[in-house]
């Protein structure tokens, strides 16, 4: 098929002449197969989210844990005494970038927000569906388009801070062993940064097709988000008041710390928390003033590899689920 | 019945009624105007909902501003659709009747007789939720005549009825209508308004720019002159023969139709006692003759303009 | 060459049975489909979008099956909802362009389309503004736009003329008339509004409780049986109808001064004889043309 649209003569007397035949055309061009249908979709998304202010605002804002991961270990380096607890050789870098990721998390948390709550929600309130409905696109173009927009924005902040400190790593400390000790840890910044935008995905786009307007379904999420740490945590806190280590798994039922904890996974560390000890320590002995962290902190393990990818995946297959079943529109009915 | 005496309203800097005086008697008026000419304040300041910025209006001879006495008398049927989905419509009905002042002894009967007058006996006991746009409009009509109003008032009635619903709100408004009962109809669909009623009232921009009857008003429009479309076998010989009448302006041959000229005057009345007779004397065949703008849209486009 | 067909078409929601062997042609040109609520217009609507399978019979779209090239189907014909709707946070190009896209426009192509057919649906600078500052108007024009943007052959139009003014309601059934005829556009029109149908379409398939009615021309259902004629006068008189009941002519019915009479027979010249009558009864013709059946009548008669 051509290019330019053929010519089609309106009146008889449409000869070539000095006027030019504006007419209206039928558009006689090449129509693409479905295969990128959701791209489309996509792109749209991301292109309403990167017009708004405070997208970039969150963005800029996201960029600073990494800064400040960075200016530590500049620091130490250069033979400052910094709060740097002695950790396992192979996990040095690893655990400043999966703290870096854990101070990032709210941040992500709300660009999930901005980018996601609007994605299902405006076009059930703009009966955008009907719109879709006369287009050769399916439910799954439709929904995969929508998941990818949230994901891309999220997965697009974590990565890019994320993947600038690796590199100034590499250069900084590659004499100081960073390659040689920590080999895969280039893999594990990208898995890492991909987990949050997986879950808030999936997570936003069942509350947002569930939602009449972007806003509720951004409070909705945030409730939820928020609940479910506070929950989580205090149970944990509760119930395993002997000894917290036991009891990691409930902590990271939360939205916010299953993500965490895969994370924790793929970065393969071990996380200490000091100022949790403190309190505990208040509360066995009372009158005594706490001591700095350093010593005796309370060890977080990674949490089971297993349960926690089933808890990450379920949450992300509750999100999706719950959207595709109630996008009616564009449904085909049987018999 | 209703009348209004230099009635203005403006909300802030945009007027919505600009020094309208009028008076709507007994009968089915049509409201007409495009989009934004002020139609909605007039329902709004009639029903009572506004109060006029200067002028005065009234109702039965009641100022209707926050009058609920006037309700009593007044029947209106927005055009907004979505409201009370969880009732039924007999509920809803009963509801709305009962606001209205019907006593519990006589609300049941009256409830039943308006939803049999609009059709809906059947589908009244489901919820208005899962209704379609026409059984909407049906039960609105109800609880709108359910207290038998002295004054009627209907924005776009006939919105999503299929032609024999269409046939049927026009019959009913005709009938209330000779039962004395003043009916005003607010409506875009212009061949529907002509087909019940031939007194207007237009707006445009705040103004009101007619009230009467529709042939009245045409008559009286002579910034435009009456187009007459003619259709003959002879279209040249005709056009010479009328050439010579005092009352033409001008003849005008059509270049696509073979068989027919368009004729322009200012006294329409003359011709039609002329033209009869060139007619009848010179024995020119006419297939048929007409005003195509004697109609209401025609009206509406000249006072309109654009 | 029917554009659109089904065949023995059965479909059921549930329990509920929608339409039941339903045969249908929708020829070329500019169709109007009509029929009471719950008739299955939007049914058959649905199953010739390819949304549907049928619990028996088939369907075809320029030649694609219904019940298996759905996605094909869509790509290859429009639809202008009744409904609302809009793509949020888009003005009216980048909206047009993602309908493009979206029925498989390539990006570059999708753009330059937009803009011609917003031009040509009357939408000028407006069209770089929000959409959900537009009016009625406005919108049923981008609603029509998006329709007809990727070249599609058939397009399904739905109360298209819904909330409009009269003014706006003139310009859309004159691009509706504009579209259908010389563009290779074929068009079907689903209204209430009869006049709208007769003036924009060619033929008229009227449905009623699942099936077809009628299916004809316009000029065809609106021909009417022996010669009649619609006579407005000045005003009502009953001499008239006498003089014209002896020259052997039937009064059919009256509204005013307009009266509606069926002759006996075709006079040579209609104009004569109606002026002829009306001297002898003293009054003042002030037009006549040979009668046809409105749509109204043909559609109340087609589904009593």
């Amino acid at each position: 098929m051509s290019e330019i649209p053929p010519m089609i003569p309106s009146i008889a007397d449409a000869q070539p002449g000095p006027i030019a035949d504006l007419s209206y055309r039928n558009y006689d061009g090449p129509l693409n197969v479905r295969l990128f249908r959701w791209w489309i979709v996509a792109v749209a998304g991301l292109r309403l989210a990167i017009k708004k202010k405070g997208f970039w605002i969150v963005a800029a804002i996201s960029i600073l844990p990494y800064l400040i991961i960075g200016l530590t270990l500049y620091l130490s380096s250069s033979g400052v005494n910094t709060t740097l607890s002695p950790v396992p050789v192979g996990q040095k870098y690893s655990s400043q970038f999966f703290q870096a990721a854990g101070l990032q998390s709210l941040w992500l948390f709300i660009i999930a927000v901005l980018v996601g709550s609007s994605s299902i929600a405006a076009d059930n309130q703009a009966n955008a569906l009907m719109v879709y409905l006369s287009k050769p696109i399916t439910k799954g173009d439709y929904l995969l388009g929508k998941w990818m927009s949230t994901f891309l924005a999220v997965t697009a902040v974590a990565l890019v801070p994320s993947i600038l400190l690796y590199f100034y790593c590499l250069l900084s400390f590659q004499s100081a062993g960073f390659l040689k000790e920590e080999p895969w840890l280039f893999l594990r910044v990208i898995g890492a940064a991909t987990i949050p935008g997986i879950v808030h995905a999936s997570l936003i786009v069942g509350i947002s097709a569930w939602s009449k307007t972007p806003r509720m379904a951004g409070a909705i999420y945030a409730g939820l988000y928020f609940m479910s740490f506070a929950l989580a945590t205090m149970v944990w806190a509760i119930a395993f008041q002997g000894d917290l280590s036991e009891g990691v798994m409930v902590r990271h039922l939360a939205i916010g710390t299953a993500i965490q904890g895969v994370e924790q996974n793929i970065y393969s560390v071990d996380v200490r928390q000091p100022g949790m000890r403190r309190r505990r320590q208040n509360k066995k002995k009372a009158g005594q003033t706490g001591q700095p962290q350093m010593d005796l902190a309370i060890e977080i393990p990674v949490p089971n590899v297993g349960p926690m990818v089933l808890l990450v995946g379920s949450y992300c297959v509750v999100g999706v689920m719950a959207a595709r079943s109630r996008i009616r529109a564009v449904e085909v009915v049987k018999g | 019945m209703i009348s209004l005496v230099n009635t203005s309203k403006w909300y802030g800097q945009v007027i919505g009624m600009n020094d309208v005086s009028c008076e709507i008697l007994p009968g089915i008026t049509a409201l007409l105007g495009p989009n934004g000419a002020g139609k909605s304040t007039m329902l709004k300041l009639i029903t009572g909902q506004l109060k006029p910025t200067t002028g005065t209006i009234s109702v039965l001879d009641r100022r209707p501003f926050a009058n609920p006495d006037v309700f009593r008398y007044l029947g209106y049927c927005p055009e907004m659709e979505n409201c009370y989905d969880e009732m039924t419509g007999t509920e809803f009905v009963t509801f709305m009747g009962a606001m209205a002042g019907i006593g519990k002894a006589q609300l049941k009967s009256k409830v039943s007789e308006s939803i049999e007058k609009v059709g809906m006996t059947l589908n009244a006991g489901r919820k208005i939720g899962g209704y379609s746009k026409g059984m909407r409009q049906r039960i609105k009509i109800a609880q709108g005549i359910i207290h038998d109003p002295k004054i009627l008032i209907l924005d776009e009635p006939l919105n999503g009825l299929d032609p024999v619903g269409r046939k049927d709100v026009t019959t009913l408004l005709h009938s209330m209508a000779e039962r004395g009962v003043c009916v005003i109809v607010s409506s875009h669909i212009l061949y529907e308004v002509e087909q019940m009623t031939s007194q207007i009232l237009l707006m445009n921009r705040g103004r009101m720019l007619a009230n009467g009857q529709i042939y009245e008003i045409r008559e009286m429009i002579d910034k435009h002159p009456h187009h007459i479309q003619i259709a003959t076998t002879e279209p040249r010989r005709l056009a010479k023969c009328l050439l010579d009448m005092p009352s033409i302006l001008s003849v005008e041959l059509d270049s696509k139709k073979e068989e027919s000229l368009v004729v322009q005057t200012r006294t329409p009345a003359q011709f039609y006692n002329e033209f009869p007779e060139i007619v009848i004397q010179n024995e020119f065949v006419v297939h048929s003759f007409g005003s195509p703008d004697n109609n209401l849209e025609s009206v509406f486009r000249y006072l309109v303009g654009g | 060459m029917p554009v659109a067909s089904v065949k023995n078409l059965t479909v059921r929601y549930g329990k509920k049975t929608a339409v039941n062997d339903l045969s249908a042609e929708i020829p070329e040109g500019c169709v109007g489909l009509l029929g009471p609520n719950g008739a299955g217009k939007t049914t058959l609507i649905k199953t010739l979008l390819g949304f549907v399978q049928p619990a028996s019979g088939s369907g075809e779209v320029l030649g694609m099956d219904v019940a298996s090239q759905g996605l094909l189907i869509r790509q290859k014909i429009g639809l202008m909802p009744e409904q609302d709707c809009h793509i949020p946070g888009m003005n009216a190009v980048t909206f047009v362009s993602y309908a493009g896209e979206l029925a498989g426009m390539p990006g570059s192509q999708a753009m330059r389309r937009a803009h011609e057919t917003l031009e040509y649906c009357g939408l000028g600078e407006a069209r770089y503004r929000n959409i959900e500052t537009y009016s009625t108007g406005m919108k049923q024009r981008i609603k029509l736009a998006q329709a007809i943007v990727h070249g599609p052959k058939l397009i399904f139009l739905d109360e298209p003329t819904n909330g409009l003014d009269p003014a706006g309601r003139d310009e859309m059934l004159a691009l509706i008339k504009d579209v259908s005829h010389g563009k290779g556009i074929n068009v079907i029109v689903s209204s209430h509004l009869l006049p709208d149908i007769e003036r924009t379409c060619d033929d008229v398939i009227v449905m009623r409780g699942g099936q077809v009615v009628a299916s004809d021309s316009v000029v065809n259902l609106r021909k009417t049986i022996g010669m009649q004629v619609e006579v407005d006068l000045n005003a009502p008189s009953d001499q008239f109808v006498q003089v014209m009941t002896s020259l052997g002519a039937k009064l059919l019915s009256q509204f005013g001064s307009k009266y509606k009479l069926s002759l006996s027979s075709t006079p040579d010249n209609l104009g004569k004889f109606v002026f002829e009558a009306a001297k002898t009864a003293n009054v003042q013709v002030r037009g006549f043309e040979p009668a046809m059946r409105s749509l109204e009548e043909v559609f109340l008669e087609a589904v009593a």
